[in-house]
Protein backbone atom coordinates (compact mmCIF):
# COMPACT_ATOMS: atom_id res chain seq x y z
CA UNK A 1 0.00 0.00 0.00
CA UNK A 2 1.29 3.29 -1.18
CA UNK A 3 -0.10 6.47 0.93
CA UNK A 4 -0.02 10.07 -0.66
CA UNK A 5 0.62 10.90 3.53
CA UNK A 6 1.19 8.64 6.46
CA UNK A 7 0.45 10.95 9.64
CA UNK A 8 3.40 9.59 12.47
CA UNK A 9 1.61 9.87 15.57
CA UNK A 10 -2.06 9.63 16.58
CA UNK A 11 -2.20 12.72 19.41
CA UNK A 12 -3.60 16.11 19.57
CA UNK A 13 -1.59 16.86 16.39
CA UNK A 14 -1.92 13.82 14.21
CA UNK A 15 -5.54 13.76 14.96
CA UNK A 16 -5.91 17.60 14.17
CA UNK A 17 -3.96 17.38 11.20
CA UNK A 18 -6.03 14.30 9.93
CA UNK A 19 -9.02 16.06 10.59
CA UNK A 20 -7.35 19.15 8.25
CA UNK A 21 -6.25 16.89 5.40
CA UNK A 22 -9.68 15.04 4.93
CA UNK A 23 -11.64 18.80 4.97
CA UNK A 24 -8.49 19.26 2.14
CA UNK A 25 -10.14 16.09 0.00
CA UNK A 26 -6.90 13.88 0.82
CA UNK A 27 -8.07 10.65 1.21
CA UNK A 28 -5.12 8.41 0.94
CA UNK A 29 -4.00 8.46 4.06
CA UNK A 30 -2.96 6.45 7.44
CA UNK A 31 -2.15 7.65 10.65
CA UNK A 32 0.33 5.48 12.90
CA UNK A 33 0.71 5.61 16.42
CA UNK A 34 2.93 2.94 18.50
CA UNK A 35 0.43 2.48 21.17
CA UNK A 36 -3.14 4.09 20.65
CA UNK A 37 -4.98 7.61 20.37
CA UNK A 38 -3.95 10.09 22.86
CA UNK A 39 -1.29 7.22 24.43
CA UNK A 40 1.04 10.00 25.36
CA UNK A 41 -1.60 11.85 27.32
CA UNK A 42 -3.56 9.26 28.53
CA UNK A 43 0.05 8.24 30.14
CA UNK A 44 -0.52 11.75 32.39
CA UNK A 45 -0.53 10.87 36.35
CA UNK A 46 -4.43 11.65 37.36
CA UNK A 47 -3.79 14.31 38.81
CA UNK A 48 -2.23 16.32 35.64
CA UNK A 49 -4.98 18.55 34.02
CA UNK A 50 -5.01 20.74 31.02
CA UNK A 51 -3.84 24.24 31.79
CA UNK A 52 -6.01 26.02 29.21
CA UNK A 53 -9.67 25.84 30.20
CA UNK A 54 -12.16 23.98 27.76
CA UNK A 55 -15.27 26.25 27.34
CA UNK A 56 -18.29 25.07 25.33
CA UNK A 57 -17.97 28.53 23.34
CA UNK A 58 -17.89 26.78 19.92
CA UNK A 59 -21.59 27.37 19.04
CA UNK A 60 -21.17 31.40 19.30
CA UNK A 61 -17.94 31.16 16.73
CA UNK A 62 -15.37 30.86 19.43
CA UNK A 63 -13.41 27.32 18.75
CA UNK A 64 -12.22 25.83 22.03
CA UNK A 65 -8.99 26.75 23.31
CA UNK A 66 -8.46 23.03 23.09
CA UNK A 67 -10.32 21.79 20.08
CA UNK A 68 -8.03 20.29 17.22
CA UNK A 69 -10.21 20.77 14.73
CA UNK A 70 -13.21 23.16 13.42
CA UNK A 71 -16.42 22.06 15.50
CA UNK A 72 -15.07 19.58 18.18
CA UNK A 73 -14.95 20.67 22.15
CA UNK A 74 -13.61 18.63 25.24
CA UNK A 75 -16.31 21.22 27.17
CA UNK A 76 -18.82 19.78 25.12
CA UNK A 77 -17.60 16.02 25.50
CA UNK A 78 -16.30 14.78 27.96
CA UNK A 79 -17.73 18.51 29.33
CA UNK A 80 -15.01 18.81 31.52
CA UNK A 81 -13.03 22.65 31.65
CA UNK A 82 -9.57 20.89 32.62
CA UNK A 83 -8.94 17.79 30.96
CA UNK A 84 -6.91 15.22 32.52
CA UNK A 85 -4.97 13.30 30.03
CA UNK A 86 -7.05 10.41 29.94
CA UNK A 87 -10.20 12.49 29.66
CA UNK A 88 -8.79 14.11 26.71
CA UNK A 89 -7.34 10.90 25.24
CA UNK A 90 -10.80 9.67 25.35
CA UNK A 91 -11.73 12.95 23.42
CA UNK A 92 -9.24 12.41 21.20
CA UNK A 93 -10.53 9.11 20.32
CA UNK A 94 -14.22 10.32 19.84
CA UNK A 95 -12.43 12.69 17.61
CA UNK A 96 -11.25 10.32 15.13
CA UNK A 97 -14.13 8.02 15.38
CA UNK A 98 -16.37 11.09 14.66
CA UNK A 99 -14.09 12.10 11.49
CA UNK A 100 -13.61 8.15 10.40
CA UNK A 101 -9.71 8.85 10.61
CA UNK A 102 -7.53 6.25 8.94
CA UNK A 103 -5.97 5.28 12.39
CA UNK A 104 -3.97 2.45 12.70
CA UNK A 105 -2.65 1.47 16.07
CA UNK A 106 -0.14 -0.44 17.87
CA UNK A 107 2.16 0.45 14.97
CA UNK A 108 5.96 1.57 15.45
CA UNK A 109 7.73 2.45 12.75
CA UNK A 110 11.11 1.59 12.96
CA UNK A 111 12.82 2.36 9.65
CA UNK A 112 12.53 5.45 7.21
CA UNK A 113 13.19 4.07 3.60
CA UNK A 114 13.99 7.02 1.06
CA UNK A 115 12.25 6.92 -2.64
CA UNK A 116 15.86 6.31 -4.25
CA UNK A 117 16.11 3.37 -2.21
CA UNK A 118 18.59 5.08 0.82
CA UNK A 119 18.30 4.75 3.91
CA UNK A 120 17.66 7.12 6.76
CA UNK A 121 18.87 6.24 10.39
CA UNK A 122 16.55 4.13 12.29
CA UNK A 123 13.50 5.59 13.27
CA UNK A 124 14.60 4.84 17.49
CA UNK A 125 17.91 5.15 16.71
CA UNK A 126 18.72 5.89 20.51
CA UNK A 127 22.96 6.65 19.63
CA UNK A 128 21.65 9.51 17.00
CA UNK A 129 18.32 10.91 19.51
CA UNK A 130 20.81 13.19 21.58
CA UNK A 131 19.12 13.35 25.40
CA UNK A 132 19.12 16.79 25.10
CA UNK A 133 16.54 19.40 25.11
CA UNK A 134 16.03 19.77 21.71
CA UNK A 135 12.37 19.40 21.39
CA UNK B 1 15.10 9.19 46.96
CA UNK B 2 17.81 7.01 45.84
CA UNK B 3 19.76 8.64 49.03
CA UNK B 4 17.07 6.86 51.45
CA UNK B 5 15.56 11.03 52.60
CA UNK B 6 12.00 10.94 52.64
CA UNK B 7 9.91 14.16 51.82
CA UNK B 8 6.24 13.97 53.21
CA UNK B 9 3.04 16.44 52.39
CA UNK B 10 -0.50 16.08 52.42
CA UNK B 11 -1.37 17.69 49.32
CA UNK B 12 -0.51 15.41 46.06
CA UNK B 13 2.89 16.77 44.72
CA UNK B 14 3.22 19.61 42.02
CA UNK B 15 4.48 18.07 39.06
CA UNK B 16 6.99 20.82 37.43
CA UNK B 17 9.42 18.84 35.84
CA UNK B 18 8.05 19.40 31.73
CA UNK B 19 7.06 17.79 28.87
CA UNK B 20 9.40 16.06 26.76
CA UNK B 21 8.69 16.07 22.91
CA UNK B 22 9.50 13.07 20.61
CA UNK B 23 10.73 15.10 17.77
CA UNK B 24 14.58 14.16 18.83
CA UNK B 25 13.65 10.79 17.27
CA UNK B 26 13.87 12.89 13.60
CA UNK B 27 16.14 15.52 14.43
CA UNK B 28 18.12 14.56 11.70
CA UNK B 29 15.63 15.13 9.56
CA UNK B 30 15.56 19.31 10.28
CA UNK B 31 17.96 21.63 10.39
CA UNK B 32 18.14 23.43 13.67
CA UNK B 33 17.06 27.01 14.58
CA UNK B 34 19.76 28.77 16.83
CA UNK B 35 17.42 27.65 19.96
CA UNK B 36 17.35 24.47 18.59
CA UNK B 37 14.07 24.14 17.54
CA UNK B 38 13.54 22.60 14.07
CA UNK B 39 14.25 25.01 11.09
CA UNK B 40 10.43 25.02 8.87
CA UNK B 41 9.94 26.54 5.81
CA UNK B 42 6.77 28.95 5.43
CA UNK B 43 4.66 26.03 5.09
CA UNK B 44 6.05 23.88 8.20
CA UNK B 45 8.17 21.56 5.81
CA UNK B 46 11.81 20.49 6.68
CA UNK B 47 14.21 22.67 4.76
CA UNK B 48 16.76 19.67 4.24
CA UNK B 49 14.25 16.37 3.98
CA UNK B 50 10.86 17.57 1.49
CA UNK B 51 7.70 16.20 2.17
CA UNK B 52 8.28 15.65 5.80
CA UNK B 53 6.06 18.42 7.63
CA UNK B 54 6.06 19.00 11.35
CA UNK B 55 3.20 19.21 12.97
CA UNK B 56 2.17 20.03 17.13
CA UNK B 57 4.13 22.34 19.68
CA UNK B 58 7.44 22.78 18.69
CA UNK B 59 6.87 24.67 15.68
CA UNK B 60 8.30 27.75 16.21
CA UNK B 61 8.45 30.43 13.05
CA UNK B 62 10.65 33.21 14.06
CA UNK B 63 9.67 34.53 17.37
CA UNK B 64 6.39 32.67 17.39
CA UNK B 65 5.94 29.75 19.39
CA UNK B 66 3.17 27.41 18.55
CA UNK B 67 3.21 25.53 21.56
CA UNK B 68 -0.35 25.22 23.25
CA UNK B 69 -3.12 23.19 21.12
CA UNK B 70 -4.50 26.73 20.59
CA UNK B 71 -1.69 27.84 18.87
CA UNK B 72 -0.21 25.06 17.04
CA UNK B 73 -3.83 23.76 15.42
CA UNK B 74 -3.91 26.84 12.90
CA UNK B 75 -0.56 25.36 11.36
CA UNK B 76 -2.84 21.89 10.36
CA UNK B 77 -4.73 23.38 7.50
CA UNK B 78 -1.11 25.51 6.17
CA UNK B 79 0.59 21.55 6.06
CA UNK B 80 -3.08 20.37 4.58
CA UNK B 81 -3.20 22.96 1.96
CA UNK B 82 0.63 22.30 0.82
CA UNK B 83 0.17 18.32 0.51
CA UNK B 84 -2.71 18.53 -1.26
CA UNK B 85 -1.28 21.38 -3.45
CA UNK B 86 1.58 18.72 -4.11
CA UNK B 87 -0.92 16.51 -4.66
CA UNK B 88 -2.53 18.31 -7.51
CA UNK B 89 -5.66 19.09 -5.33
CA UNK B 90 -7.72 21.96 -5.07
CA UNK B 91 -7.64 23.65 -2.03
Amino acid sequence: MIYDVIVVGAGAAGVGVGVALKHAGIENVVILDRHQVGASVAAWPAETRFITPSFPTNSIGMLDLNAVAIGVSPAFSPGVEHPTGQEFANHLKGVAQFFELPVQTGVSIVRRIMRDGGRWPPFHDQATADPGDWF
Amino acid sequence: MVDGRRFTTKQPPILATGFEGSGKLVRDLFEAREDGYPLLSAKDESTITPGMFLCGPSVRHEQHVFCFIYKYRQRFAVVAKAIATNLGLPA
